[in-house]
Parts: structure tokens; C-alpha cells; sequence
């Protein structure tokens, strides 16, 4: 039974090498990034969702040579890159810590203190007007006779304040994309 | 029904569940009134019209205008589900405590006002002033109204005639609802206006009745 179970997964693993031998070098690289980019994702998915911790990273990192290796880094690189936003700070400054793990000699603190920065100066900015929105919709409450301690006026569902979180966010935005775009290239 | 000054109460007459309504008449400028859990715009099983018995037993109080506020205890349906209706044609706000509000928003409703602990005053020329309790354990979100005033308590599903609120609903918590009951049972009430009538009209007069009521519940239910 197990000797069976063996040929045929040698058969499958000789099908695959004839079926190779067809390819273009161009087709070969397309299926190999078919068959390698999802572990470099999966890999920064368990990261970033503290299923793996950094030692594990690294060990799981290392499994792949030659171009497969660069592959699965690769993919793992440009998930994490797109897992850095504005405005998930925590989840951010991970992905940067993740991709340290890829002993690239580059200088992720800067990064990480650009971000920062980035990231605080957009939350002053809003407060700044999410407290502006809530004082003026107190004083139309306060038009309509409703007032008190117990009264905070729903502001984050209100739409004046979307609108203009959303084009108030547009530049940080822009400064995170660029960082994001440092490191993408970095391999 | 008037109840004391501007208070009217509006006991649920009808054969399937729904809840009790109150009302604070010309409380807001415009003389616009706040609805405290307006129920059931048409109840689940009986088809019973919830909303439209409301609005003929304020017509029969003489309540004209509109209704500038909406005040939900809690987010279950058969206290909330007519607020969107009266939000849309009276142009009117809708409030409740934040931990109740996803499960408004879930069933499409907008919240204006989140309400936490502290006091809500209530303006047209004079001020009516109102005690917003957080009181959970029927519901997470749960918040009872107190009127000093008047001596007044609008208790939702917390506390009802010699019962309480359910806590096997989603979010119920019999430890919260004990420790609700027990800190608004300190307070000075003459009324206590329950959010169903359940085998009682859920208005109970009278302090030594209060008190009786709260007795009851601690020896017989709670503890
Ligand atoms: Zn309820």
C-alpha cells in the first residue's frame, strides 16, 4: 500500500518534470511563481497574524534555493508592503519588523520612525477634525434643546466627516506609498 | 395616558409582544417631543399595527407636532424597530448607547446620538432634566432613564413587574443585569415604568411599591 503511495507520487513528480520539458523558460518561471509566490504569502499572512514568531520566520524563510528562494521572498517582501497603512500603526510596524527577517542591509529603523511620524502627525490631524465635527454638531443639538454630559453626537458614521477624513488622509497616504515603494524593490 | 407634567405613558394593549412607549411632550425647541422605544412598527406574529396605535393613542392625548427625539433603551426589536419610520418623517434623531449600536446598525438603523452615563437636558424655554444609567445584562447597551424631578424611572427591560429583563438573548448577562438592578434600586422613584406589561401594565406608582417591587425581585429572583 505505502510502496503504491510512493510510486505514484514519484510518477506525479516525473509527469511534472516531462510536462517541464515542453515549457519555455518563460512558462517554467510563470509556474514556478504559480506554485511559490502563495507560500511567501502565506508565510507573511501567519506573521502578521502572530501565528509564527520571529525566530520561525526566519527558519521558514530559509527552506528555498535559487530562484524559488527568490521568489517566496519576493512575494513575502510585497505582502507585507502592502500591509503597512496608515491607519494600522501596530499591524504596520510589524510588517517592517517582518521584513528585516530578510537580511536586506537597508535602514528599516528609518523606515519605522518615518512611518511614525507619518502615522502621528495624520491621528492630531484627526482629532483635530473629528473634534471640529463634534463641537459643531453639539451646537446644532444645542439649536434642537438637546445637551448634557450623556450626549456625544455619532460622528464617525456622519458623512461630512468621511468626506473629509477622506481628503484629509490623501497626502499621508501618498507619504506611506512612497515608503511602501523603498522597500518593494528592495530584492 | 398624562402621567405627571409632561410625561405620558403608552402601555402596549394589544395581544402579540411588543413594548411600552413614553413620551416627553414640548420638551425640545419647536415644541417637538422625545419617544422613548417607539416598539414594533407592525408586530411578527399577530401583524398587530404597533406604530399606528401609538400614534392614535397621542392623538388622543392632544400630542400634535413632531418628534424631534428618539430614545431607544435598548436595540431590540420590539422597542426599536419603528425609530427608523419616525427618524425618516419627522426628520428626527435617534439615540441609544454605543454597545447597542452595531446591533441597530445591523438592522439598518442610523444612530445620531450615542448616550452614555450623565445627564441629558432637554430644552424649550424651561429644562427638563434626565439621568442616563447605564444598565446592562438585558442587553449590553441597555440604558435606564431617571427624571429626579418627578422621581421618575424608565427602566426598559431591566426591571418589570415583579420579574426581570430575559439575559439568554445574545449579549444577556444575569451577573450585569443583578448589579444594574441592585444600583437603581438606590435611587428615589414613585414611578417605575417598565418596558413591557407583563401580567401588570408595567407602571407601578407609588415608592412603597417601588421599594416592594425591588424586594421582591432581590429575594425572589436575584439572590
Ligand atoms: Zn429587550
Amino acid at each position: 500500500m505505502e510502496e503504491e503511495k510512493i510510486k505514484s507520487a514519484l510518477e506525479i513528480a516525473m509527469e511534472k518534470v516531462a510536462k517541464m520539458a515542453d515549457l519555455t523558460p518563460q512558462e517554467i518561471r510563470e509556474q514556478k511563481e504559480r506554485e511559490y509566490r502563495p507560500r511567501g504569502e502565506v508565510t507573511a499572512n501567519k506573521y502578521l497574524s502572530h501565528v509564527y514568531k520571529n525566530v520561525d520566520l526566519a527558519v521558514e524563510l530559509n527552506k528555498y534555493q535559487g530562484e524559488e528562494d527568490e521568489i517566496v521572498r519576493k512575494a513575502f517582501l510585497s505582502f507585507l508592503c502592502r500591509a503597512i497603512q496608515l491607519d494600522e500603526a501596530d499591524k504596520s510596524l510589524r510588517a517592517i519588523e517582518g521584513i528585516q527577517a530578510l537580511d536586506i542591509a537597508f535602514d528599516f529603523d528609518r523606515v519605522k520612525g518615518e512611518f511614525e511620524e507619518i502615522s502621528s502627525a495624520f491621528n492630531q490631524e484627526r482629532e483635530k477634525t473629528y473634534q471640529k465635527l463634534e463641537d459643531s454638531q453639539r451646537e446644532i443639538l444645542n439649536g434642537l434643546g438637546i445637551s448634557g454630559s450623556a450626549v456625544r453626537p455619532n460622528v464617525k458614521e456622519n458623512a461630512s466627516f468621511q468626506n473629509e477624513l477622506n481628503q484629509m488622509r490623501a497626502p499621508y497616504d501618498m507619504r506611506i506609498d512612497k515608503l511602501k515603494d523603498k522597500m518593494l524593490y528592495l530584492i | 395616558m398624562k402621567l405627571v407634567n409632561n410625561l405620558y405613558t403608552y402601555v402596549w394593549q394589544g395581544n402579540d409582544n411588543n413594548c411600552n412607549s413614553y413620551l416627553f411632550a414640548d420638551v425640545l425647541k419647536g415644541n417637538r417631543h422625545v419617544v422613548i422605544d417607539p416598539g414594533h412598527i407592525t408586530t411578527p406574529s399577530y401583524r398587530e399595527p404597533g406604530l399606528i396605535k401609538l400614534f392614535k393613542e397621542m392623538e388622543k392625548d392632544g400630542i400634535e407636532g413632531t418628534t424631534g427625539l428618539v430614545i431607544l433603551t435598548h436595540a431590540h426589536p420590539d422597542h426599536c424597530e419603528a425609530a427608523s419610520m419616525i427618524r425618516e418623517q419627522n426628520s428626527a434623531l435617534v439615540a441609544l448607547h454605543e454597545a447597542d449600536g452595531n446591533i441597530y446598525k445591523r438592522s439598518g438603523g442610523i444612530v445620531d446620538i450615542y448616550l452614555e452615563e450623565g445627564e441629558l437636558q432637554l430644552a424649550n424655554g424651561s429644562q427638563t432634566r434626565l439621568q442616563i444609567y447605564h444598565s446592562p445584562g438585558h442587553s449590553p447597551g441597555h440604558i435606564t432613564i431617571y427624571w429626579p424631578e418627578e422621581k421618575v424611572l424608565i427602566a426598559g427591560d431591566v426591571i418589570f413587574y415583579r420579574s426581570t429583563g430575559r439575559v439568554d438573548l445574545p449579549g444577556g448577562n444575569a451577573k450585569t443585569i443583578k448589579q444594574s438592578i441592585e444600583r437603581l434600586s438606590g435611587l428615589d422613584i414613585n414611578y417605575l415604568l417598565c418596558g413591557h406589561p407583563y401580567g401588570h401594565p408595567g407602571i407601578i406608582e407609588g415608592k412603597e411599591e417601588v421599594q416592594q417591587n425591588f424586594d421582591f425581585i432581590k429575594s425572589h429572583i436575584l439572590f
